[in-house]
């Protein structure tokens, strides 16, 4: 629509179908090259890999490549055109209709409308202060503002006193604005929109290099900017995850491709839509997250972007079992939730909560995430259908003298609304669930327990080196007391933690930081007193959990082990027994574990 | 991969731990659970020996070294006296073995073949 001025004729004369019908052609253009593409990987490419070895076919075998990378490069493209067609066509739709009603006001009251959008209106009698007498008609120009935008210098539209007393007037006034007002705003879109498409140009020639390729994500993501609006409109964010997994299936493969390939941040950690499309939205959204945050200059962003490298490269590396990224952000201290397994076909799944210290870090990638993955492991040793996912969808406290019930009691919802998300997504009939918290994390899970309805789904709650998790009670976590499960390793310091009236954050604090031979062993087991930092020890009798044998890990002074013994109950590599304990419970066989005493 | 049935599970595991004892070995801890028992052993040099009884009567037996700086490891250069799984998914136990898969108790004695440990994990 570019080149001459927008008018409110063009405007009500606009075919939106049209646009939508060239969106289908795009679409359909899409959707060859993506056949094309496979056809040439899987008949031209693979045929020729497998039966022949020349030097020829090696070439021949590169070109074919170059032409597979231009397909999909083609298919991405033209799938970005489509989706800026149908987004005009749905912007638009709005002041259309905005124009459409006011013509048709100004119809029904004979009106006139000009080319110009003004309106005219005929004579009527009006009372003045003179009495009533007959006033002339006149002709109102509208003005695209709206009524809190700064008036125009040297506008006519002035006080009250100085309108015309003809009560005509008044309408026509206001059917003018609202004509000039729509027109204003179809061509705000369509200068959006034209914008945005004329971006979308492929380079000279036919080498689909990684600079090609970042610029394919630059255009979704610029394509995303613009057509954001339409393509959120629908999404049920105000509904449950099973009635988002419905809308999710109802979806045409052409829909589905959109949100993925468009508006993957919408999708990648929308709970109730299915594990594969999440973790597909999230490796799409993975890179422009990168982009944005290699953009600011802040430690904060450095650290960000460098754990989400190494997420990235622990992506592209084949696994067994295999990794699904279903939720990633720059949010608050990094938000990251790694499934390794898929949890929709799993029969037992397991989510834990990270703790104190946790952020997006390097560490969070190289020793929290591998945590999940060795339980992962362990639990398929028993049951093969089985999925462990690590979910940091919440700010940990970083430091132990920071740490309030604050952060648990904001996580503990965000906590439950993905375990009723992967709850609607799991395909079995009768899924196994298990919710662990570890340190302040089972604090989270405990807070999330305690909510009304528990935690969805949830058959088991496993408790790791835990200051409390503000239940004095294990039956208080709605799972039955036999279905909750506690490891405490003697040396840990963190499970030791003495409630605040005795100082604990003196106490970790001088751990920590301070010389260690200034602590006095003394305060480290307050013989007979069973309350934590945040409740009752979930090791003690009184909580009547079951507590499961764990090694005592080396003692925070006399093996200078500081904090070691909190940090390797998931780990086979340091605690083998605790590692196996936490993977049959996991597999759904919490009657096989080995257990120990009560503190 | 060899089937060891559940009748002989009790003997096998006794007899690595009567073996890893006599390694000197100390068994730190074990699992008696009649269908997927485990002994968790530590060697004096600070070695750690696992062995796991999972679905289907797989058996894992895992060693974990004292820690050491992280460095490239080199593929072993032994070939194993069986089907290598390398790289793909390691399948339940499928090989029978007349001792092993018996369905039968071990007899009180003469005892248990010397060198069968060699062929099962």
């Amino acid at each position: 629509m570019t080149g001459t001025a927008l008018t409110w004729r063009r405007l009500r004369d606009l075919k939106r179908t049209e646009f939508e019908g060239a969106a289908d052609k795009w679409n359909e253009v899409s959707g060859r090259s993506d056949a094309d593409r496979m056809r040439v990987d899987r008949a031209m490419s693979a045929k020729l890999r497998d039966t022949q070895g020349s030097e020829s076919a090696e070439a021949a075998l590169g070109r074919l490549k170059r032409l597979s990378r231009n397909f999909q490069y083609l298919h991405t493209e033209c799938g970005l055109v489509r989706t800026v067609l149908n987004g005009l066509a749905a912007d638009l739709a709005e002041p259309q209709r905005q124009l459409k009603q006011a013509l048709d006001e100004a119809a029904g009251l004979k009106f006139t409308v000009h080319e110009d959008g003004s309106v005219s209106y005929p004579a009527a009698t009006a009372d003045t202060l003179t009495g009533e007498k007959e006033v002339p008609g006149g002709q109102a120009r509208g003005s695209g503002r709206y009524l809190l935008d700064p008036p125009a210098l040297g506008s006519d539209v002035g006080s009250p006193f100085l309108r015309s007393p003809n009560p005509n007037a008044a309408k026509a006034q206001d059917i003018a604005d609202r004509i000039a007002r729509a027109v204003a705003s179809a061509a705000e879109i369509d200068r959006r929109y034209t914008a945005t498409l004329s971006e979308l140009r492929a380079a000279k020639g036919l080498a689909v290099t990684d600079a090609t390729l970042k610029d394919v994500s630059r255009d979704a993501a610029e394509v995303r900017t613009t057509a954001g609006k339409y393509l959120e409109h629908g999404v049920p964010f105000d509904k449950s995850p099973a009635v988002r997994k419905e809308w999710w299936d109802a979806l045409t493969d052409e829909q589905r491709q959109e949100y993925l390939n468009v508006a993957p941040d919408v999708i990648g950690n929308l709970d109730g839509v299915p594990a594969v499309a999440r973790d597909e939205a999230n490796r799409h959204y993975l890179p422009v997250l990168m982009d944005k945050l290699s953009g600011q200059d802040s430690e904060d962003a450095r650290t960000k972007l460098d754990a989400l490298r190494r997420i990235e490269e622990q992506l592209n590396t084949p696994s067994r079992p295999p990794v699904f990224l279903l939720g990633i952000g720059d949010e608050g201290n990094g938000r990251a939730i790694v499934a390794y397994g898929n949890p929709d076909t799993a029969r037992n799944v397991s989510a834990y909560v990270p703790g104190l210290g946790t952020k997006l870090d390097k560490e969070f990638v190289e020793d929290t995430m591998v945590r999940a993955q060795d339980t992962a492991k362990g639990a398929r040793e028993y049951d093969k259908s089985s999925a462990a996912i690590i979910w940091l969808g919440y700010d940990a406290p970083q430091h132990v003298d920071v740490a309030s019930t604050g952060d648990a009691e904001r996580g503990a919802p965000a906590y439950n609304a993905f375990m009723s998300g992967i709850s609607a997504t799991n395909g079995n009939e009768d899924p196994h669930f298990t919710a662990i918290g570890h340190s302040y994390g089972s604090l989270t899970v405990g807070t999330a327990a305690r909510q009304s309805g528990g935690i969805p789904g949830v058959d088991d709650v496993v408790l790791v080196g835990s200051p409390g998790v503000g239940v004095d009670k294990a039956q208080d976590l709605g799972v039955g007391r036999d279905h909750v499960f506690v490891g405490a390793a003697d040396n840990d310091p963190v499970s030791q933690l003495p409630s605040k009236q005795q100082g604990a954050a003196g106490f970790l604090g001088l751990l920590a930081g301070g010389p260690l031979g200034a602590y006095v062993a003394g305060d480290l087991a307050d013989q007979g007193d069973d309350d934590l930092y945040f409740g009752k020890d979930p090791a003690s009798e009184s909580f009547g959990a079951r507590r499961f044998r764990v090694d005592d890990g080396p003692r925070p002074l006399g093996d200078l082990g500081g904090f070691d013994a909190h940090s390797q109950y998931f780990t086979p590599e340091t605690d083998e027994e605790s590692a196996d304990n936490i993977a049959r419970i996991v597999a759904g066989q919490s009657n096989r574990i080995t257990t120990e005493e009560w503190r | 991969m060899t089937v060891i049935s559940e009748e002989r599970r009790g003997s096998f595991l006794g007899l690595i731990e009567r073996f890893w004892s006599k390694s000197g070995y100390e068994i730190s801890s074990v699992n008696q659970d009649r269908e997927h028992p485990a002994i968790f052993a530590k060697s004096r040099d600070g070695f750690q020996l696992t062995l796991t009884v999972g679905d289907k009567g797989q058996v894992f037996l895992k060693v974990t070294t004292p820690c050491v700086q992280r460095s490239g490891v080199a593929e072993p250069s032994a070939t194993p006296n069986g089907p290598a799984y390398s790289g793909v998914e390691i399948p339940y136990p499928n090989v029978h073995s007349d001792f092993w898969s018996a369905k039968t108790p071990v007899p009180a004695s003469p005892g248990v073949p010397q060198g069968s440990t060699t062929s099962t994990s």
